[in-house]
């Protein structure tokens, strides 16, 4: 998900980082060397679907480095092994390694995603989904000089999930082609960040792979869902994108609802 | 539902087709809209700003040189103003007048010409590469103290020496005050003020600050001699500056190097990096005719000791000395050669035994110190749109 935001440079190995955000949970990296970034994985849904009319949705936090924001997540099942996704994304920059008030950034990521799913067993369910989405990112800098980036992104998300009485996991990847479509930027903004954009630019459409590892606790119909995404593109220091994302939310399986009714209504006529 | 079925999978497809790829379509911009349109009516400035910050090449990075931070909005701004006629009192001199950029920023006159046709006191200073010899240099192997400005060296600072160029009545004579009403009349300086210090409070300080911020980020290092001097030096300026021959260089030009070496860079430096003496007397005449730092500093060890310039791009800066009295190099090089006077003050390189000493060159070392001179000429310079004269 396109942040801007200031991101500390950190080169810690993927498995250090790995283990630091699952168990620090949400508290992020910090650092004292910062730079805004144009792009930051969103969390990955990897839905628990078994059958037509699961419906679930969550709303969660989500962080970067220096970075945070407000996650929200839906998937309706129409059809059996057919399923529809929307992702909605809102961040912003945190933290203090700022150098005045003039220096901030923020993105939005609107997506909807179709795909199929596949009920492996009663406790894992493989999914498929394919979809677009559209966002932006808008950095500010000293001198009041900003850079307001617009992208589309086409996504393939393959994925598992494994869903127990108590504990819940889930891990995807997502294979995006990110382009960006339209770019304002003031001159004024400076270097390094008029190169990193105008390499972004050149080098747009971006193929970019993640991957997600999901640890859900609780019980039906709520869970609470724990997510890291990482970005896997070699070249994503250069082009200002996140390395990586940890997002926490409230995830709740709406059809469970209707469904406890339904089966009471039936059981009363019985 | 079976409907469902088949109308999802479609909508996917009509999905991801409508996602199809574009081409990006970024707009650049540095000035708001409606400046750009005011600044395009009198102004040729680029829709995205000039770099003027420059990199030394190695011979010189490797003495401990580096460029100071260059403020490119003021930078900006500094460029229009030194082209700007506005700023003399009868309308017909701009900075630019008296350091043509054709000419390294130097004048081809004797003395240059202010308002009214006055005539100046001595012959105009190249201003290419101010970078090299400007009180902001930085950090470099003589300390925080930087070179100064003028002939006589009375002003320490590049600020210092505009201002004083705009009062001066024989070259541009404006007040303080003259100065501000000359740029609040222009309407291009309003958005130009405001993009280099926030608003578009207009003051002598700023443009003053504002044309030393762009005669400061002159560099001029692309000549010959600095090509071949990064590729054959690396880090061991000295040593390998005097033994080794340049590839790039002809017989004659090396030749002239090693004669340049040997007699002028003690005090014009080897590197053409930084003079290492910051005034001298080198013998133009016996008897004290411009009194030079001596006027400034009263002291009779200055009499008739005058700035030492670099020597970057100086076949271009003719006439030379601080009177403008040779007209062509080789006139430079026969009044070392022969022609140097005795003077009280008279530079210790230029003594022998308490005598003047004349290099008594022959003609063949004569053409060969010269020809190694031309390799000092930076042509980009000449043309550096980041340099050039703004005005439509």
């Amino acid at each position: 998900m396109p942040v801007s935001l200031h991101f500390c440079v950190v080169k810690n190995e993927i498995m250090i980082r790995t283990v630091y955000y699952l168990l620090c949970a949400g508290v992020l990296l910090f650092s004292t060397a910062c730079t805004h970034y144009y792009y930051a994985p969103n969390t990955l849904q990897t839905p628990f679907l078994q059958k037509r009319g699961d419906m679930r949705v969550s709303a969660g936090y989500i962080a970067g480095d220096e970075f945070q924001g407000l996650e929200l997540h839906a998937v309706l099942s129409p059809v059996r092994y057919g399923a529809v996704m929307v992702n909605y994304l809102d961040v912003r920059n945190s933290g203090n390694n700022f150098s005045s008030n003039n220096d901030w950034g923020k993105g939005q990521l609107i997506e909807i995603g179709l795909g199929g799913y596949y009920p492996a067993t009663d406790k894992l369910s493989l999914s498929l989904f394919a979809g677009w989405g559209g966002g932006s990112v808008l950095n500010a800098y000293d001198q009041d000089a900003r850079a307001d980036l617009r992208f589309q992104r086409r996504f393939l998300q393959p994925g598992l999930a494994v869903q127990g009485r108590w504990v819940r996991f889930g891990a995807a990847l997502r294979l995006n082609q990110l382009q960006y479509v339209r770019g304002d930027i003031n001159y004024a903004i400076g270097e390094p960040h008029i190169t990193t954009i105008t390499r972004i630019e050149q080098q747009s459409p971006h193929f970019v792979p993640e991957s997600a590892f999901t640890l859900g606790v609780g019980t039906r119909p709520f869970w609470v869902n724990m997510t890291l995404n990482t970005n896997h593109k070699a070249d994503r220091t250069d082009l200002g994108f996140a390395e990586a994302t940890f997002g926490i939310a409230l995830f709740c399986e709406l059809d469970y609802f209707w469904r406890e009714q339904t089966s009471g209504a039936a059981s009363k006529s019985e | 539902m079976k409907k469902l079925r088949i109308l999802l999978p479609l909508f996917g497809v009509l999905l991801l087709a409508a996602a199809c790829n574009r081409d990006a379509d970024f707009n650049y911009y540095y000035y708001e809209p409606e400046d750009y349109a005011l600044i395009s009516q009198y102004l040729n400035l680029p829709d995205r700003p000039d770099n003027y910050q420059s990199e030394l090449p190695k011979h010189l990075s490797a003495m401990g040189l580096a460029t100071r931070p260059v403020d490119q909005d003021k930078a900006i701004l500094g460029r229009v103003l030194f082209y700007d006629k506005h700023l003399s009192k009868d309308g017909t001199v701009s900075c630019a007048s008296c350091h043509r950029q054709e000419l390294a920023f130097a004048d081809d006159k004797q003395v240059s010409t202010g308002v009214f046709n006055r005539a100046g006191d001595r012959n105009s200073i190249a201003l290419g590469s101010v970078l090299s010899f400007s009180a902001y240099y930085g950090t470099d192997l003589f300390g925080s103290s930087g070179i100064p400005f003028f002939w006589d060296n009375r002003a320490n600072t590049a600020s210092d020496q505009n201002i004083s160029s705009m009062t001066n009545p024989k070259e541009m004579d404006m007040t303080h005050a003259d100065i501000v009403t000359a740029v609040q009349t222009q309407p291009y300086y309003e958005p130009l003020f405001r993009m280099a210090f926030g608003n578009g409070q207009i003051t002598s300080e700023r443009v003053s600050e504002a044309i030393a911020e762009f005669v400061n980020a002159i560099g001029s290092f692309n000549s010959k001699f600095d090509h071949e001097a990064e590729k054959s030096l690396g880090y061991n300026v000295y040593s390998n500056l005097e033994f080794n021959s340049f590839s790039g260089f002809t017989d004659a030009e090396n030749r002239g190097k090693l004669i340049y070496l040997n007699n002028c860079a003690s005090c014009h430096s080897p590197t053409q990096g930084r003079p290492p003496k910051i005034k001298a007397n080198n013998g133009l005449d016996a008897a004290t005719v411009d009194v030079g730092v001596g006027g400034i500093t009263n002291s009779s060890y200055d009499m008739a000791m005058f700035k030492v310039p670099l020597l970057r791009n100086i076949a271009l800066t003719a006439p030379y000395m601080h009177d403008g009295r040779f007209a062509t190099l080789e006139e430079v090089v026969e009044h070392y050669s022969s022609g140097v006077q005795a003077h009280q003050n008279l530079s210790p390189e230029l003594l022998v035994n308490g005598t003047p000493r004349n290099l008594n060159l022959s003609a063949q070392e004569k053409s060969d110190l010269i020809a190694f001179l031309h390799t000092l000429t930076d042509e980009q310079l000449k043309t550096d749109q980041r340099y050039s004269d703004p005005f439509k």
